[in-house]
């Protein structure tokens, strides 16, 4: 069963694949002059060790300026859940990491589950929906997959950026705003590596590390060059210094950096708890599950002043839920005390993310289990000195044992390879 | 200005564009800076230490800031001996000078190593970890003995058929002896200094704040004190001396190479700066031009000590 490709000799049989599984898909000519095509992928695999000249599945793909989009797959009815459709995508994914492809994309039905969860296996995520895309009216999921791994990373850069805001936000805390030259755009999760003190205004070598901060909003300012958002709290040297950045100063920066939220599966729904600062990472992933599927958002504080971004995430059009300890805003309480209510219809159709403290995400961590809550991703903190995989400081205790690093395989884990107790 | 200058220099029998190196530990295996700069335009880099099995590193908390420095107790983590010729160093273009850093446990550790190493045509030379501060076994035992150095040295020079540089311990009291010993002993040049073993406590837990109580100071903290090893070391061997400890810009590197170090390593700078053993080499030239000097080689050893005497 092993795909192979297609030949203009094969035109008979694939044709006749078409016709039994999608009849009037592909006509003749249109099948042909695809298989003419220079930027075509056609993959097929035949019926093995029966002596019968027969198609059983066929894949058809294009491959235009580093991206590979899936045309259709089709596999003969009576040989399915066998692997065929499996191994059809599994070669061709292989070939476009040959090719040095970025990204995969494809339409699929909203309601073939197979399909989509076999996608999803392969690493491919939702990033929209087609209303009535197919002729009978269905609507389309319009699914990615950005190759090799979860995802192809941005390359980072390193920039001079200029503060443009440094706003006090209370409690605090504060909203930096960035313009960064030649930032290429960050995914939802991913930080950037920000140097404290005004290092191109005055040489200072104390702080000497740049500290890691969450990408919270992104938006291009011109053609090169994007403003980017972080939140922070003044706690220590580092954070105390960065507060009095006036307007117009210069800061080091290096990003974007680390890896993504895996953005829901289709029909899942998302549920995004934030602690304290960490509600910065789930900004854009809340932008960017929101065009798919139904988001809540739960954020937490100590008390209504210590509350970020509250306004800005109900902007997006999601459900915004906030706990306080001391109830000045929200339910009092923690935020894992709406985690329940908030998934008792159907917990198992949840997604759940969480980023904050430690000991708030391994409540989160914990909690999801306890419900039945099938995914639970967290994004860490660590110390570091790079943020791209050299000064090994990151290290991030793993459930089988080892270690990874956070800047570069975090900072985003499924909670459950991670050794809670091992973390610092 | 400084095209006019000849930037190369003569390393143990390693020739450099520039005179500067990373340091080993601080540039991982060389592929993770191709994001920010072009290796061809810094003299080389020296790879993490490297030992005959993959192997982890210490728990966490590995690093920690520092006055103006930084402590790490990472413990040699690395993909292993193997892996590295294999997987990262056909990765690299075919033009970046490649050190290898290797470590072991005992010198025939490091000879094996040496000798594997010493086979690839990738590789231009080799440097002798003997001074990591916190591994068990192994390392600084090596640095701060002076027989058991030499025997390390004198193994090594029979096992490798490429030059060496043998990294040294500055937890040592008298670096000019640990030096001669290397030069008596066939090594064909010398790399200092290592961290400084060091540790620092969190007064709020009371705790040590690395999991392994001691680390490595590195960072311009230490930069006076490995000037000071560096002009020593100079005074006491004839071979080549690459000097390491604190630099951040160009500046600090002319500082070195006037104390007698013919190239530097770029250590701590390269976490802060991805770019900045880049930006060092063309300062360097910079300076030269600027202060009439035709080679940077010339800057070697050029300690103006006639006017103190005075």
């Amino acid at each position: 069963m092993k795909p192979r490709a297609v030949h203009l000799a094969d035109l008979d049989l694939l044709l006749r694949l078409c016709e039994d599984v999608r009849p009037g898909a592909w006509s003749r000519t249109q099948l042909s002059d695809e298989m003419a095509r220079k930027d075509a992928r056609i993959l097929c695999v035949d019926a093995a060790g029966t002596g019968e000249s027969r198609v059983l599945g066929l894949l058809l793909a294009r491959s235009v300026a580093g991206e590979l989009e899936i045309l259709d797959v089709a596999v003969a009815e009576d040989v399915r859940r066998r692997g065929i459709g499996r191994s059809l995508l599994t070669s061709l994914l292989a070939r476009a990491q040959e090719e040095g492809v970025t990204r995969v994309l494809l339409e699929v039905r909203a309601s073939n589950r197979a399909a989509q969860s076999l996608y999803a296996d392969h690493g491919f995520v939702v990033e929209g929906r087609r209303a009535r895309y197919y002729p009978d009216g269905e609507d389309a999921f319009l699914m990615t997959q950005h190759t090799p791994n979860r995802t192809v990373r941005p390359a980072p850069v390193r920039a001079e950026a200029e503060v443009l805001e440094n706003i006090a936000e209370g409690g605090g805390n504060y909203r930096l705003s960035l313009a960064i030259p030649n930032w290429p755009g960050a995914d939802p999760g991913q930080f950037l590596m920000l140097s404290a003190g005004a290092w191109t205004d005055v040489a200072r070598t104390d702080p000497l590390l740049p500290r890691p901060m969450a990408v919270f909003r992104q938006s291009p300012l011109g053609p090169d060059s994007a403003r980017v958002e972080t939140l922070y709290k003044a706690v220590g040297r580092g954070s105390g210094l960065l507060a009095q950045a006036q307007v117009g100063q210069r800061i080091r920066v290096v990003g974007p950096l680390g890896g993504r939220f895996p953005l829901p599966q289709p029909e899942e729904r998302a549920l995004l708890v934030g602690g304290g600062t960490g509600t910065a990472s789930l900004y854009e992933l809340a932008a960017q599950a929101a065009r798919t599927g139904e988001v809540d958002v739960v954020l937490g504080a100590r008390s209504e002043q210590d509350l970020m971004g509250v306004s800005l995430f109900r902007d997006l059009g999601v459900r915004v839920h906030t706990t306080t300890e001391d109830g000045s805003h929200g339910l009092r309480g923690r935020v894992t005390d709406l985690i329940p209510q908030l998934t008792a219809e159907n917990p198992q159709s949840f997604s759940l993310y969480a980023c904050g403290p430690t000991p708030m995400m391994h409540a989160c961590a914990r909690l999801a289990e306890e419900l039945g809550v099938p995914r639970c991703w967290v994004s860490l903190e660590n110390t570091m000195a790079c943020g791209f995989g050299v000064c090994l400081g990151c290290a991030v205790p793993l459930s089988e044992g080892g270690f990874s690093l956070l800047c570069r395989v975090g900072p985003v884990y499924s909670a459950s390879e991670i050794s809670w107790e091992g973390l610092p | 200005m400084s095209g006019k200058v000849d930037t190369r220099v003569r390393l143990a029998g390693i020739d450099l564009k520039n005179p500067v190196l990373t340091a080993s530990g601080t540039f991982g295996y060389g592929t993770e800076f191709q994001d920010f700069m072009d290796l061809t335009q810094i003299g080389g880099f020296v790879g993490k230490s490297l030992t005959r099995a993959p192997r982890w590193g210490n728990p966490p908390p590995r690093i920690a800031e520092t006055p103006s420095g930084m402590l790490n107790a990472i413990s040699i983590e690395n993909i292993g001996v193997e892996a590295f010729l294999k997987e990262r160093l056909p990765a690299l273009p075919e033009d970046v000078v490649v050190i290898a850093s290797c470590f072991g446990t005992d010198p025939e550790d490091y000879a094996d190593l040496a000798a594997e190493l010493s086979e690839s045509p990738r590789i231009a030379g080799i440097e002798i970890n003997a001074s990591c501060p916190h591994v068990k076994s192994g390392g600084i035992e090596f640095g701060q003995d002076p027989n058991l150095l030499g025997a390390l040295v004198r193994r090594v020079r029979e096992a490798s058929s490429k030059p060496f540089l043998v990294k040294l311990s500055p937890n040592v009291s008298r670096i000019g002896d640990m030096a001669k010993v290397c030069e008596d002993s066939g090594a064909d040049g010398i790399s200092l200094i290592n961290t400084v073993q060091a540790m620092d406590v969190d007064v709020q837990t009371r705790r040590p704040v690395l999991s392994n109580i001691l680390g490595g100071l590195s960072g311009p903290a230490i930069r006076p004190i490995a000037l000071r090893m560096v002009w020593q070391a100079s005074q006491a061997v004839n071979i080549p001396i690459c000097g390491s400890g604190g630099i951040l810009t160009a500046e600090d590197a002319v500082k070195f190479m006037l104390c007698g170090a013919t190239a530097v390593q770029v250590g701590t700078a390269n976490y802060t700066n991805p770019m900045a053993a880049a930006e060092i080499a063309v300062g360097i030239a910079d300076y030269a031009a600027e202060h009439g000097f035709p080679r940077v080689a010339d800057l070697v050893g050029a300690l103006d000590l006639s006017s103190r005497s005075a």
